[in-house]
Formats: C-alpha cells, sequence, structure tokens
C-alpha cells in the first residue's frame, strides 16, 4: 500500500495540533476550575465571617437582654433576701416546716427554684412580657439554681446561679449568670432567746437597789430599767400561760446572788411593783377582786382577830414613817427603803412575767396586820370611831389594825400601844384611848394577851422576804417564779399564785447551767451550748472562718446616707476594726455589724423587715443621743451597755447581752428593753427568717446553650 | 502550501472563548463584589458590637441613677460622649456617621421592680450595602443599690 509522504505529514502535522489545543483547552478548564474554586472558597469564607459577625453580635444582644432579664430577677430575689419572705422554698411559713434548719438543709440537696415558686411571680411574668416586646425576644424564662452548697461551723456558702432562656431571631439562647452567696443565721445564738442577758453578777448583792422613792412618788431621782418581755400590748391575760414560752426570757448570771427590791410605792403609781401581787386590778381589769393576802387563823381564843399578811415593796417612807418603821423594822430586820432600778416583769401598765435564770431573788415585805373579824369571814368588821367633838358624827372603819416589830427584848413587859388602821379614811389612831372602849371593848393591853411567847410573836409578824420567810413561806422567794392569777384560794387571793414559771426537776432559782430540756415546740436551738454561765455569745464572730466583710475604719460606714442617716438597704455583715460610730441608721435588711472595741450608738430605726445585731468584741455600748432602738441585738460579751453624751430614755426593742450592767449610769434616765419577737429562735418561723443570705456581685455570665430554632 | 489559517483560532472559537472568559470574569466579580459587601457587613456588625460593648461596660458600672431626668431618644454624634448628669459619661469609639445612626434614650424601666431603676438604651441603625437597614436596642438596666 503506497502512502503519500506530504499526507502524511500534514496528516501529523494536524494530529499534534489538535492535541495542543486540547492540552490549551484542558489547562484552561483546569485553571479555570481552581479559580472558580478560589473564589467559591473566598465566597464560602466571607459568608462564615457573615455568619460569625451576625451570630457574635446576636448572640451579644441576647447576652444583654438576658442580663437585664437578670437584673429584673435580681430585684425581686434581692427583696425575698431582705424580707426573708416572698419564697415558700426557701422562707417557710408557719408550720410549713417545723424542723430545724430547713434552708440549709435543702440548699445542702441544691435545689432549684423557678418563678412560679416566686409570691411575685406575676409582677415578674409581667416584666419579662414587656422585656419581650420592648426587646425584640420571645419565650423568656428563668430559674433559680444553688449550686456547691457547702457547710461551715456557722455559716454556709456556695453559688446562685440565675438561667435566663430566650429566642432571638434564629436561635433559643441559655445564659447563666452565678454569684456567691453566703448564708447566715442572724438570731445571735442563744442569747437572742433573752430579753436580756448579763453574764456576771454585780460585786455586792444590793447593788441594783438603788432607786429611792416615796410611797406616793410615781418618779425618784433615778429611774428604772423596764424589762418587757413581750410585745403585748393589751393588758395581762392570766390565761395566757405559754406567755413565757413566746417571751424574751431573763438571765442574770454569775456566782454571787442578786437580789431586786421591789417598788413599793402606791400601786397606782407609774413605777409601782405592786402589780406582781395584784396585776388585774393595777392593769383595771376587775377592781372587785380584793387585795391579795393571808389570812390566819384565830391566833388567840380569847381576842376575835386574826392576822392578815399583805405584800408590799420597797420605799423610802418605810424609813421616815413612824407607824411604818415600827411595823416593818427596824429593830429586828433591815428596813427596805430602796427599790431596785431593774424591773424584770414589766410594768404595770405592761404585764410580762417570763422565765428567770441565776440566782435572781425579789426582796419585799409581807406587812402583818390584825384583822378584827366576828363572824370568821376573814374580813375586818367595820367598827365606829367615837367623835372626837360633839358636834362630830361618828365614822364607821374597817377593824384593821398594825402591830409593832419588836425586838426579843422590848417583847417584855408590854408592847408599844398598837395602831388602828383605815385604808379607806387614811388615819391611824393610836388603840389604847379610853374613848375607844366603847366601840370596841376586847383590847389586849400587852404582847402577852396575844402571844404566848416571843417566837410565836416573830413567826406572826410582819416579814421580810430572804432574811425572814420561814416555813410555809420559803416559796415566796421565789417570786420571779410566777405568772400571777387572780384566781382564788378560799375565800382570799393567795400569795404567791399557783401558776408557775417552773420547768420539771428544776426548783427555784433555775441556775441554766442545764437547757438542753428547754426544746419548745420540739426544736433544740441550743446546739450544745446549754450551759448559760459558760456561753459565750462573741466565739461564733471570732472565729477565723467566719466570713466577714473587714473594714479598717467604722467612722465611715459603707452604707448610703440620707442627711446624717445611714441606711442598711441590703443584707450585711461585717467587721470593723477599732471603734464603731453610728450616730444614726435606718435598718431595711438584716445585718451583723461587729466592732473590735466600742460601739457609739445614736438612733436606729428599723423597718418590719430590719434586724441588726451589733457585737462589740471587747468593749461596750454606749448610748449618745438616742432614744429609740428598734429590732437590735446588743452584745457586748465583755462589757457592758451604758449612757454616753446626751443621754435620754431609751427603748430598746430587741435583746441585750453584756458582761455586766451598770445600775448607776443606767439609772440616770432610765429607759427600756422590750423583746423582740423577730429574734425568737423558738418560733420556727422566725427561726426560718433568721436565714440570711449574703450575695456577691454578678460574675461574669457564660451562654450554656444555644440550639437552632426549626422554622415554625 | 501550507495552510495557515488553519494553524490559528476561527472566529467562533474566539467568539465563545472571550464570551466564556467574560462570563466567567463576571462571575468571579459577582463573587468577588458578594464576598467584600459581605465582609463590609461583618466589618459594620463588628463597629455596632464594638460600640455597643464599650456603652455597656461602661453603663453597667453607673449606680444610683434613677433620679437622673428621662431622656427621650437623642443623636449621638462620633467623638461625643453620652453626656449624663452630674458630670458622669459614657464614652463611644468613633464611627462613620455616613454608615451609623447612634441615638440615646435614658427612660425609667416600665415594669415593676422593687427598686428604682432607670432604662439605658443605645440604637445603633446601619444600612447593609445590600439595603438591608439594622436596628439593635442595646439595653442596659441600671437598678439603684
Amino acid at each position: 500500500m503506497y502512502t503519500d509522504p506530504k499526507r502524511a505529514l500534514k496528516f501529523s502535522s494536524r494530529s499534534e495540533n489538535l492535541a495542543r489545543r486540547g492540552m490549551a483547552l484542558v489547562f484552561v478548564l483546569g485553571a479555570l476550575f481552581s479559580l472558580m474554586i478560589l473564589v467559591f472558597s473566598l465566597s464560602r469564607h466571607s459568608l462564615t465571617l457573615r455568619d460569625t459577625t451576625i451570630s457574635i453580635l446576636e448572640e451579644e444582644y441576647a447576652f444583654e437582654t438576658s442580663f437585664l432579664t437578670t437584673r429584673v430577677l435580681w430585684t425581686f430575689l434581692d427583696e425575698v433576701f431582705r424580707c426573708r419572705n416572698g419564697c415558700e422554698k426557701l422562707f417557710p411559713k408557719t408550720g410549713a416546716k417545723s424542723s430545724s434548719d430547713p434552708i440549709p438543709r435543702d440548699l445542702l440537696k441544691g435545689i432549684t427554684i423557678t418563678i412560679k415558686d416566686l409570691e411575685e411571680k406575676d409582677k415578674i411574668l409581667k416584666t419579662f412580657q414587656l422585656i419581650c416586646q420592648k426587646f425584640n425576644v420571645k419565650n423568656v424564662d428563668a430559674k433559680i439554681e444553688f449550686r456547691n452548697v457547702k457547710e461551715k461551723a456557722d455559716f454556709y456558702y456556695g453559688i446562685i446561679e440565675v438561667s435566663i432562656g430566650l429566642d432571638f431571631n434564629r436561635f433559643h439562647y441559655q445564659f447563666a449568670f452565678p454569684r456567691e452567696f453566703r448564708l447566715y443565721q442572724i438570731l445571735p445564738k442563744v442569747v437572742s432567746k433573752f430579753s436580756l442577758f448579763v453574764r456576771e453578777s454585780p460585786p455586792n448583792e444590793n447593788d441594783y437597789n438603788i432607786i429611792a422613792k416615796n410611797f406616793q412618788e410615781d418618779s425618784g431621782a433615778k429611774k428604772p430599767l423596764y424589762l418587757f418581755n413581750s410585745q403585748t400590748t393589751g393588758g395581762f391575760a392570766k390565761t395566757n400561760t405559754d406567755l413565757w414560752k413566746n417571751s424574751g426570757w431573763v438571765y442574770l448570771g454569775g456566782q454571787k446572788p442578786i437580789t431586786l427590791n421591789l417598788d413599793g410605792s402606791h400601786p397606782v403609781r407609774k413605777e409601782s411593783d405592786f402589780f406582781i401581787f395584784w396585776p388585774t386590778q393595777v392593769s383595771g381589769m376587775d377592781t372587785s377582786v380584793p387585795a391579795p393576802s393571808i389570812i390566819s387563823d384565830y391566833f388567840s381564843t380569847k381576842y376575835k382577830l386574826k392576822i392578815r399578811f399583805t405584800p408590799w415593796g420597797c420605799t423610802q417612807d418605810f424609813g421616815k414613817i413612824w407607824c411604818l418603821m415600827m411595823n416593818v423594822g427596824p429593830e429586828i430586820t433591815e428596813l427596805l427603803v430602796n427599790s431596785s432600778f431593774l424591773r424584770l416583769f414589766g410594768s404595770k401598765d405592761k404585764i410580762t412575767p417570763t422565765k428567770i435564770f441565776g440566782k435572781v431573788f425579789a426582796r419585799w415585805v409581807l406587812f402583818a396586820n390584825f384583822v378584827y373579824d366576828t363572824n370568821g369571814d376573814g374580813k375586818p368588821e367595820q367598827i365606829q370611831i367615837p367623835p372626837i367633838s360633839v358636834n362630830q358624827e361618828p365614822v364607821m372603819i374597817p377593824g384593821v389594825f398594825m402591830y409593832p416589830r419588836i425586838s426579843e427584848d422590848k417583847f417584855n413587859p408590854t408592847l408599844k400601844e398598837p395602831q388602828i388602821l383605815s385604808i379607806s379614811s387614811k388615819f391611824m389612831l393610836p388603840w389604847g384611848e379610853k374613848i375607844w372602849q366603847k366601840s370596841f371593848p376586847d383590847i389586849p393591853l400587852s404582847a402577852h394577851d396575844l402571844f404566848p411567847n416571843y417566837q410565836n410573836y416573830k413567826e406572826l409578824m410582819t416579814k421580810v422576804s430572804r432574811e425572814d420567810f420561814p416555813e410555809p413561806y420559803t416559796s415566796f422567794n421565789k417570786l420571779y417564779d410566777q405568772v400571777f392569777s387572780e384566781s382564788y384560794t378560799g375565800k382570799f387571793i393567795q400569795i404567791p399564785t399557783m401558776l408557775s414559771l417552773f420547768r420539771e426537776g428544776q426548783d427555784y432559782p433555775d441556775l441554766g447551767d442545764d437547757i438542753e430540756d428547754l426544746k419548745l415546740q420540739g426544736r433544740n436551738i441550743w446546739n450544745n451550748d446549754c450551759d448559760l454561765s459558760r456561753f459565750d455569745p462573741a466565739k461564733v464572730y471570732e472565729n477565723p472562718e467566719y466570713p466577714l466583710t473587714i473594714f479598717e475604719t467604722g467612722n465611715n460606714l459603707p452604707f448610703e446616707k440620707e442627711r446624717t442617716t445611714s441606711i442598711i438597704k441590703k443584707p450585711f455583715c461585717g467587721l470593723f476594726k477599732n471603734e464603731l460610730v453610728l450616730p444614726s441608721l435606718k435598718v431595711k435588711a438584716p445585718a451583723i455589724l461587729i466592732a473590735e472595741n466600742n460601739i457609739r450608738v445614736g438612733n436606729i430605726e428599723s423597718d418590719p423587715e430590719g434586724l441588726l445585731v451589733l457585737v462589740s468584741l471587747k468593749g461596750s455600748i454606749i448610748l449618745e443621743n438616742s432614744n429609740r432602738i428598734d429590732s437590735t441585738a446588743l452584745i457586748a460579751p465583755q462589757g457592758t451597755i451604758v449612757y454616753g453624751k446626751g443621754a435620754a430614755p431609751i427603748n430598746i426593742s430587741g435583746t441585750v447581752c453584756v458582761k455586766e450592767l451598770k445600775p448607776e449610769n443606767l439609772s440616770q434616765v432610765g429607759g427600756s428593753i422590750t423583746y423582740d419577737s423577730k429574734f425568737d429562735p423558738t418560733n420556727p418561723e422566725k427561726w426560718s427568717q433568721g436565714f440570711t443570705f449574703i450575695t456577691g456581685p454578678e460574675i461574669a455570665g457564660t451562654i450554656i446553650n444555644k440550639d437552632f430554632l426549626r422554622p415554625e | 502550501m501550507p495552510s495557515y489559517a488553519r494553524s490559528g483560532l476561527s472566529l467562533i472559537e474566539m467568539v465563545t472563548a472571550v464570551l466564556i472568559f467574560c462570563f466567567l470574569i463576571g462571575s468571579f466579580w459577582h463573587v468577588f463584589m458578594q464576598s467584600r459587601t459581605i465582609i463590609t457587613i461583618g466589618m459594620h456588625d463588628t463597629e455596632a458590637l464594638n460600640i455597643a460593648a464599650s456603652f455597656f461596660s461602661q453603663a453597667r458600672h453607673l449606680r444610683n441613677i434613677s433620679k437622673f431626668p428621662n431622656e427621650s431618644s437623642r443623636a449621638i454624634k462620633p467623638s461625643n460622649a453620652i453626656q449624663l448628669p452630674l458630670n458622669k459619661k459614657i464614652d463611644l469609639p468613633d464611627w462613620n456617621p455616613q454608615i451609623f445612626t447612634v441615638k440615646f434614650e435614658m427612660k425609667n424601666f416600665p415594669g415593676t421592680l422593687f427598686r428604682p431603676a432607670k432604662l439605658l438604651t443605645l440604637q445603633i441603625e446601619w444600612k447593609e450595602n445590600l439595603g438591608k437597614t439594622h436596628v439593635y436596642d442595646f439595653p442596659v438596666l441600671c437598678v439603684d443599690e
């Protein structure tokens, strides 16, 4: 076969061209493809960048809206923590959880609180709706969780985490905003159950008895310090036998006994202690009830005379008025002329008996009178006083006779003339006048006509408590162990009355060295601090682990001020080195202010939610220019509470704990301590409300979830 | 005699090649412009976020401003801080006024709270290259202590 070489060459050239063109095409297409990949990659990266920037922007927007929502929620939570109210899971109301420490127990388990658990849920949800409308988000929801809760000796700590969920644009976001918290039981241990807790007794038994006052005086130069152990506003109710259980108690500790002389001014006088014997009369509830007294049997077969014992407090008149001096002493016993500046059971207008711990005794007079009683009903017969002049009408008076109290050497041969006493006519006349013989012929002429011997006389005559209350009257020395009643025993009111504050196995005085059994309402609030004489109230606050915010000076308080008044608006717990000065304070939240040295206090005003614990670790609490302290525990375990400059009668509502009392200082102007039931640890509700959350600042929030929302 | 015409590109091939080239360049240009636009949008997003972040960080620390008078929405100029009563201010970074409109508003919080509070809102508005307008109201709630 013949092949033309030229044709063959041409064919070969065409093939090469085609191959070259094909290669070029492949190269061009490859280059274009690569370029296309690069450009698409660039496009893809641009889109990713766009997604990222918009995602960050949206996420930040959602975060800020969540943060705003958290702040809204915290205003409600802060209010719950401030008021210790408004969330049943945290602060159960009465009876909801009666066992001790319900909050810490639940917190340790890790509880979750939703909006529905808050009392203000409607307001919160409405506010959330507003946020949704204004900021173009949807389905805002929140929950509060307690995490990593740990327990220390006297407090708890952990994290409160608020989680906010919301929908914005394409995503559902979930953010978490944690805060640290500390949880304190703000009610001071043990002492919060006491109106007054004094750790040591005065040097002398009678150091508190410094008020000198006449029978008709409302008030003397020195003023009493009243303890109102409950906040009862009405009169004393004898049926309220549990009053003392719900009241603040009193502890007057120390090794030495303390004697408090009762005020013996007239029962209607402001400061009179007579209500202790006769509460219903002086509180105006029943004036028909006769005065409390004890009537003896006829002690002489010849005379129709009985002896009536009537309780009486101390007054200067015992040292001034001859007949009183004669009838109370001073031949064989001390005249009780001064009364105590400390009044344990309140005043006649506000009678608040309570449980007394310590070697505390009341001292008073059991005044003896002869009663002329012919019919044996125990009441004095009316006898006629003959007219002194011709024109004078005869007067009928009750036959009550005073009789002098004399020493044995004067008992023989004859007594001085006895006196006839008429309380209603307010006069006293000598018995032995012949003029009387017409109306009252049975006149004993000497002591021997009435008493066979001196011992017999002594047992029947006027007595002074503590020194010479013999059997069966020793129980009268337990006067502070009684709740008074006007109940009759036979025909007369008996003293002491029947209702008592003793606890089984403990006779009066109750030293309070083992109070473990006092589990009121089934709750043991003492935590092994059952011996009041050994209890140190400062121990909790001196524990180095106890979390306190420390301030170098107590002159500039870290609280907002309105004019000169500092305001505690949020729960607070702080230690101030050196002295703490509180010229004027308004308390709207629970707070513990601890000073290493003295605390100078002006007025302290408190909202219903306010509760303040002031602790001076080594110093005293000095009241300066103050006349009102609300809902405050004043604790100075190594010092005292005294008036400073600008002393005015102060009304302290709360509880007071000191090492010792200074009667001379406090009686300058007097005042009162009213137990505030907000401090009552035996009340489950108050105990629950004593738990105080102190929260830290917001720790940086984080996103914890982001889910793509499927289109609806 | 050799045919040179056969060794070059035909007119049709040239036209086709030019068309393909134009199409590809056009596509590339479009993609490039799209990327540029998207990046610009992203830059604006970032700038807006930067302005907002500056606002948050300062406004969050304002305390006790509930007594400040309410302020209806007012425009803020670049380089000008947001002036508040009592010599308080919120500094903002600069921005391009051709792109961003920044407004500030301070009002009482409309909902119920237990404490007085002011709601501070920074509104940032900008128009995308693609024509879409973005408006974000960044809120900060200042609650009195």
